[in-house]
């Protein structure tokens, strides 16, 4: 039985990947420095080689543009046990088999990394609505806590969409905030965010987005089940609408 | 009046219309621009009674000239009445746009003055967003039956969807309920706004930057409940629009009573709340699966079974169709099996190329078994250890939450609803009563 150390990051991880090419091993567990080593296992520890990388990027895209995004936002859920095996296991079994096996939805790895994709963009999409920008001095700052990596996607999304602005998205489970100016983004690990008290006018607007919020609901349909099922509790925290229902009083930023 | 006490009337006055979608157009902002949309649409928020907000819904003005009975701002009811400025409303559509709570701007109205010049608000608000504040994300906006033509080419040149709401299933209902509108002045917008469509798409293919009409197309909603009609008449009237007038999507709104009428139902009747989601699940077979509306109900059932969703009531009453191999079955096919959604029929074709699937594979893939196991077979074998016979198999595909819902239900007496004729006359009259 063989086991990877790596450094953690993605091409730390595609290194990995290329080592176990070369070295016709199949490694059982892949994990970072700072996880708890097992008991009566060594663990071969891997450099981080970007060209090496790059050479596992371009054998993927090869493939396929789809297969490269597969892999490369796999890599992104936290939410899959086991990552990094598995997502070796699926690189191998794409180039034992070709593009056709990343469909083959009943096998078991593809099933565990498309069932971890599709959770991550999930979550994603929903937060890419239940994000709240609050302005601070012509900056729009928002908080969110994600259980996956989503904040690529985020930063993707609200670059295309907010071309002009300067904001910022900070998430507050893995660190990191991306800030976005006129110019360029970029991607900055931050440990603790704080904020200023919001101005009037910021202040203003949220009452009217609360007030907007009441007002919309139809009194006679009301049904908290299916509110629930589509905005689970925990994006709540950092959600206007729903700041006065937090227990510890108001969580948002400011 | 300040912009908040505004708001709160004026969405309070705008609630009542189900319709708040942003899909159909995808887009990006152009140089100097904000806002973007993408094709699936994305929900913001979910209100109390776990309806998406994606647009601000709001109606440019509440005071009106008509008197439609089951209209909350009609022109005889005493409510406070507001009337946005179109900067006021471009500026709150922005800052609301620009902190992520909304997607877009769903404009509507009641009519001030004239149709005309309702439009030519409405217009002038939506010009101040896309021209002064270079907004290139989703906006909605409803035709004013009665409008000049002109202006509603004009809004369909700014808005992405366009919709005339047809309000009531049948003329007749719409005369006695709504007296100063008419079938015909409904249409015709409706037809134009088609046409307009119609057009651009001929016109793209001749210019590629042609500007669009109405890009995300057009949508409709009509009120369920406040009239007699049958569900199979508002189910072929559906299909109707759908292939007449190309439209994107018909809504249908339970009807809430909002006002004391002699010729509306009683304020104590509770929405059909189980009536509008049997009709929205119809909806998706028309469209999705290749249904047509006489499959699903007919003249003999003008109705929906409240116990069961039409696709399973289909599959129970076709059982010469089944069972598939799915394995072998093309996709129409695969679409008309319980328990098999547009998704996972997609993913079944995928996937069976690289082998056969069996029930397991299946589960993995996303098909729900405990509908899906009477209706399939895999490698030509149905489900272990399954027997069954059509009785037991209605008894298991019987919706749990709307059998419970039912008056007079206690849990020992789902038996009685397992008859042959699953539900005497005298029992239907009970269960339209009650709402569901």
């Amino acid at each position: 039985m063989t086991g990877y150390l790596y450094d953690g990051s993605f091409d730390g991880f595609l290194s990995c990947v290329f080592e176990s090419f070369a070295r016709k091993e199949q490694p059982v567990l892949i994990q970072t420095f700072d996880q708890d080593q097992p008991f009566l296992m060594a663990l071969t520890t891997i450099v981080t080689r970007p060209e090496r990388a790059r050479r596992v990027e371009n054998g993927l895209k090869r493939l396929s543009n789809d297969i490269w995004e597969m892999v490369r936002d796999g890599f992104l859920c936290d939410c899959m046990n086991n990552r990094e095996v598995n997502l070796l296991r699926l690189i191998q079994q794409l180039f034992k088999y070709g593009p056709s096996a990343a469909v083959n939805y009943a096998d078991p790895v593809v099933n565990t990394v498309w069932k971890a994709l599709r959770h991550m963009r999930e979550e994603g999409h929903l937060l890419s609505g239940f994000v709240r920008f609050s302005e601070y001095n012509g900056v729009l700052v928002s908080v969110i806590s994600p259980k996956n990596q989503v904040l690529p996607l985020l930063a993707q999304h609200f670059s295309v969409r907010f071309p002009g602005e300067q904001f910022m998205i900070y998430d507050q489970n893995h660190k990191v905030a991306f800030i976005h100016t006129a110019q360029k983004g970029e991607f900055v690990e931050i440990d603790t965010l704080t904020l200023p008290s919001v101005g009037k006018e910021e202040a203003a607007f949220r009452a009217m987005w609360r007030e907007y919020f009441d007002h919309i609901a139809i009194p006679q349909r009301e049904n908290p089940f299916c509110q629930r099922t589509h905005l689970a509790l925990r994006y709540r925290p950092w959600m206007t609408e729903f700041a006065s229902e937090q227990p510890d009083g108001q969580r948002l930023p400011g | 009046m300040d912009t908040l006490q505004k708001l709160t009337i004026l969405a309070d006055a705008a609630k009542y219309d189900v319709a708040c979608t942003s899909s159909g157009a995808d887009k990006t902002p152009g140089p100097g621009g904000i806002g973007s949309a993408s094709a699936a649409g994305i929900c913001h928020t979910f209100t109390a009674d776990g309806r998406c907000v994606s647009l601000l819904k709001v109606l440019f003005s509440n005071s009106c000239i008509h008197d439609c009975k089951y209209c909350l701002s009609r022109r005889s009811n005493d409510v406070p009445r507001a009337t946005f400025e179109p900067k006021e409303l471009a500026d709150l559509t922005m800052q609301f746009y620009r902190r992520n709570y909304i997607e877009g701007l769903f404009i509507s109205s009641g009519v001030l003055r004239n149709p005309d010049y309702t439009c030519e608000q409405m217009i002038k608000t939506l010009e101040i967003l896309r021209f002064q504040y270079r907004f290139y994300g989703y906006i909605h906006a409803k035709a004013i039956p009665g409008a000049d033509p002109r202006l509603i080419e004009r809004m369909g040149m700014l808005a992405d969807r366009m919709s005339v709401n047809i309000e009531l299933p049948s003329a007749q209902s719409l005369s006695l309920l709504a007296p100063d509108k008419s079938r015909r002045a409904i249409l015709a917008p409706m037809r134009q706004i088609g046409d307009g469509i119609a057009e651009n798409q001929r016109d793209i293919v001749r210019y590629r930057h042609a500007p669009k009409f109405a890009p995300a197309g057009q949508s409709t909603q009509m009120i369920v409940g406040a009239s007699p009609e049958s569900d199979y008449q508002i189910l072929t009237l559906s299909e109707a629009l759908y292939r007449r007038f190309s439209l994107k999507r018909v809504f249908f709104s339970a009807y809430i009573p909002l006002n004391d009428d002699p010729a509306l139902p009683g304020k104590e009747v509770r929405p059909p709340l189980l009536r509008e989601h049997r009709l929205y699940q119809a909806d998706w077979l028309l469209r999705f699966y290749g249904f047509t509306a006489n499959e699903i109900l007919d003249e003999a059932h003008p109705f929906f079974d409240p116990c069961l969703d039409p696709k399973c009531n289909w599959a129970l009453s076709h059982p010469e169709f089944f069972p598939v191999e799915v394995n072998a079955v093309p996709q129409e096919v695969l679409l008309r099996v319980p328990g098999i959604g547009v998704r996972s029929a997609t993913r079944i074709l995928q996937a069976r190329r690289s082998g056969a699937l069996d029930f397991a594979g299946l589960k993995k893939i996303g098909v729900v078994l405990k509908r899906a196991q009477y209706f399939i077979t895999c490698r030509g074998k149905m489900m272990e250890h399954l027997r069954f016979s059509p009785e037991t198999a209605r008894q298991a595909l019987l919706s749990e939450t709307s059998v419970s819902q039912l008056p007079g239900h206690q849990p020992e007496q789902l038996s009685l609803l397992t008859g042959a004729s699953w539900i005497p006359g005298n029992k239907r009259a009970v269960i339209q009563e009650a709402g569901l």
